[in-house]
């Protein structure tokens, strides 16, 4: 087995008196679908905010790809390929399909013998749609206003958007919390895709559906400690739930091929 | 094509609509029925070169501080300060060229290097002070810019309303006290031509040929550049984005505080050179102008030309637009002979109309 994309150890986080989060261990390996589960509060968002380099660990490492790294801010872990997408923020409306994936990291084109560089608006219109086709996104034209797409399709061009620059992890908050019900298939459609590419996926969700659904592993945390690390294939929703509720103390599958 | 079966659940039923096409070319179109109905009112006068020429320079610096005011909508902003920002602009403008005209000739009187310079009144002494003395003027509009986007960004007041309303204020205050209540007049020709100069096309023995006035031409000039600048660069682009979602653009990587700087900064760059214009046209520098409310004007014009209040809409084209409907109703109910008081009350009508339009069109697309 490969080695892992991601490697957290003994990750302590505390807020003032609040421990956030107690000695968690965490591995995402390639091409990996692993749901992070757990009630509000229990360090979901810390967790995956020290991955993203939002928050510093107060001890513990973290290794990507093997290598020992240290994240300061975003911007260090969106160097290596650590994209976060976000809820609702991640878009803006009156902005195109195309300059939405493009925001921050624009084409340019040298004009008037490189007196002026000026947008390469065709160039980011080919590389959207690129980039949706290979995600399967369908959307008609990457000129279309964002705030005139569905919910769904809004979610699936913030993937896009974080996929579309080489990505090797994408961690998802809650990306169906606001969804109508036929639009949370395209967006589990587009995790699945993301894994044939070869795109590890951290997927945070309170929809016991949708976890079950796409994540081939389930990490649940409880106040601030990991206290279940299972295979799908090896537990049922009954169980995540109890696990969550502190009803069922523990359940660590010591599966995982991790050297 | 397989996927030309499941192609229709995706296309917006907006495309192509009538609503589209409204918000595209509404405001021209708008435009255009005044024109013409100004045309079958006063046909005598109305579409003359004289009396479009005339408008063309009225509404100049209008223009130029109705863009600055544009860009600082765009990022849903506000900025009072346009109108006073100008009137300072102009004050010092005037009081630069008078103190700067002052020492050269003074100097010229008492100096032996006198013969190998130009005279203070020659058109070369006078065409380099008119260059300083906007400097100056733009100076005066990049600093008061500058620390109107400090009050928001630094300062961290609660809305950019009350950092430039307190620019208003001060703009004033110091508009005042620097010219000391009363005009600064006469001002040399190289300084007069941007807001005063005419190109004369097609003049023949015959004809008197068409006046273009130099102002219109600036004004022009600036809007390409703005218009470039907004739909084809990475900065233009970021205005539009920290419009519509100042966090997304944040977490895209773009620096939010950068941009907001920006455009209160151009704000008052553009307000200092409406001031050159402004200063050309009547020849002095007045700190009436900075007590005129122009700023409202500048407000109303954004808002007709169709930008949202809430940030991310509009164009420049649309801008421009704004500003030659609201012109042409002055122009129009002056040539009508109606009182200037009913021509506050029409404009009036007007923006409380368009806002109204804005207010149609979200409720539309988030319908869609």
């Amino acid at each position: 087995m490969a080695e892992p994309v991601v490697r957290m150890e003994k990750i302590s986080k505390s807020f003032g008196p609040v421990r956030a989060l107690q000695n968690v261990d965490l591995v995402l390996n390639p091409s990996e679908v692993l749901g992070i589960v757990g009630d509000n509060g229990a360090g979901k968002s810390t967790l995956m905010k020290v991955l993203t380099g939002v928050h510093q660990p107060d001890s513990g490492q973290i290794y990507f790809q093997g290598r020992q790294v240290r994240f300061n801010s975003p911007h260090d872990s969106r160097a290596l390929g650590i994209e976060m997408v976000y809820q609702d923020l991640a878009l803006a409306g009156n902005l195109t399909v195309a300059e939405n994936i493009y925001l921050g990291r624009e084409l340019t084109k040298k004009r008037l013998g490189g007196l002026v560089k000026l947008l390469d608006h065709r160039g980011m219109a080919e590389g959207a749609t690129r980039v949706l086709e290979r995600l399967k996104i369908e959307i008609h034209s990457p000129h279309f206003q964002v705030e005139t797409l569905s919910g769904g399709q809004r979610q699936a061009i913030a993937v896009a958007r974080s996929v579309g620059f080489d990505a090797k992890v994408v961690i998802m908050d809650e990306p169906t919390a606001a969804l109508a019900v036929k639009e949370v298939s395209k967006v589990l459609d587009v995790i699945r895709r993301l894994k044939e590419h070869d795109v590890a996926v951290i997927l945070i969700s309170h929809r016991m559906p949708d976890i079950f659904e796409v994540c081939d592993r389930i990490v649940v945390l409880r106040q601030g400690v990991k206290v279940g690390d299972v295979p799908r294939s090896h537990t049922n929703m009954d169980e995540i739930v109890a696990l969550i509720t502190g009803a069922q103390k523990e359940a660590l599958h010591l599966c995982q091929e991790v050297a | 094509m397989s996927k030309s079966t499941t192609a229709p659940a995706y296309v917006p039923a907006r495309r192509l609509s009538i609503s589209l096409i409204m918000e595209r070319f509404g405001v021209a179109l708008a435009l255009v029925i005044l024109m013409v109905v100004l045309t079958i009112l006063s046909p005598e006068y109305f579409l003359t070169g004289a009396n479009l020429s005339n408008v063309a320079n009225r509404i100049a610096f209008i223009a130029l501080i109705s863009l600055g005011e544009f860009l600082v909508i765009l990022t849903a902003g506000i900025d009072l300060s346009v109108g006073s920002i100008m009137g300072l602009s102009l004050i010092m403008l005037a009081k630069s060229c008078h103190l700067i005209y002052g020492w050269y000739a003074g100097w010229y009187a008492s100096s032996s290097m006198a013969a190998s310079l130009p005279e203070p009144t020659s058109p070369v002494a006078l065409g380099v002070i008119s260059m300083l003395s906007i400097l100056v003027a733009l100076g005066t509009g990049y600093l008061c810019g500058l620390i109107n986007g400090w009050g928001f960004t630094k300062l961290r007041l609660p809305h950019p309303f009350i950092m430039t309303l307190g620019m208003l204020n001060i703009a004033r205050g110091a508009a005042n006290l620097i010219s000391g209540g009363s005009p600064i007049t006469g001002l040399p020709k190289a300084l007069r031509v941007f807001g005063a100069g005419n190109i004369i096309l097609f003049r023949t023995a015959t004809s008197k040929g068409i006046r273009i006035p130099v102002a219109f031409i600036v004004v022009l000039v600036i809007y390409f550049v703005l218009w470039v600048f907004l739909s084809h660069t990475k900065t233009g682009r970021h205005i539009y984005a920290v419009g519509g979602n100042p966090q997304a653009t944040l977490y895209a990587g773009v620096n939010v505080k950068h941009i907001l700087n920006l455009v209160y900064i151009l704000s008052g760059l553009l307000a200092a050179t409406a001031a050159i214009l402004y200063a050309g046209r009547i020849n002095s520098g007045t700190p009436k102008a900075a007590m005129a409310g122009y700023e409202l004007d500048a407000i109303a014009s954004v808002i007709i030309g169709g930008a949202s209040f809430f940030g991310g809409r509009g164009t420049v084209v649309g801008t421009l637009i704004g500003v030659l409907i609201m012109g042409f109703i002055r122009n129009g109910l002056n040539l009508l002979n109606v009182s200037v008081f009913w021509q506050e009350v029409a404009i009036g009508i007007i923006i409380i109309a368009a806002a109204f339009i804005d207010v149609l069109r979200r409720r539309a697309a988030r319908e869609a």
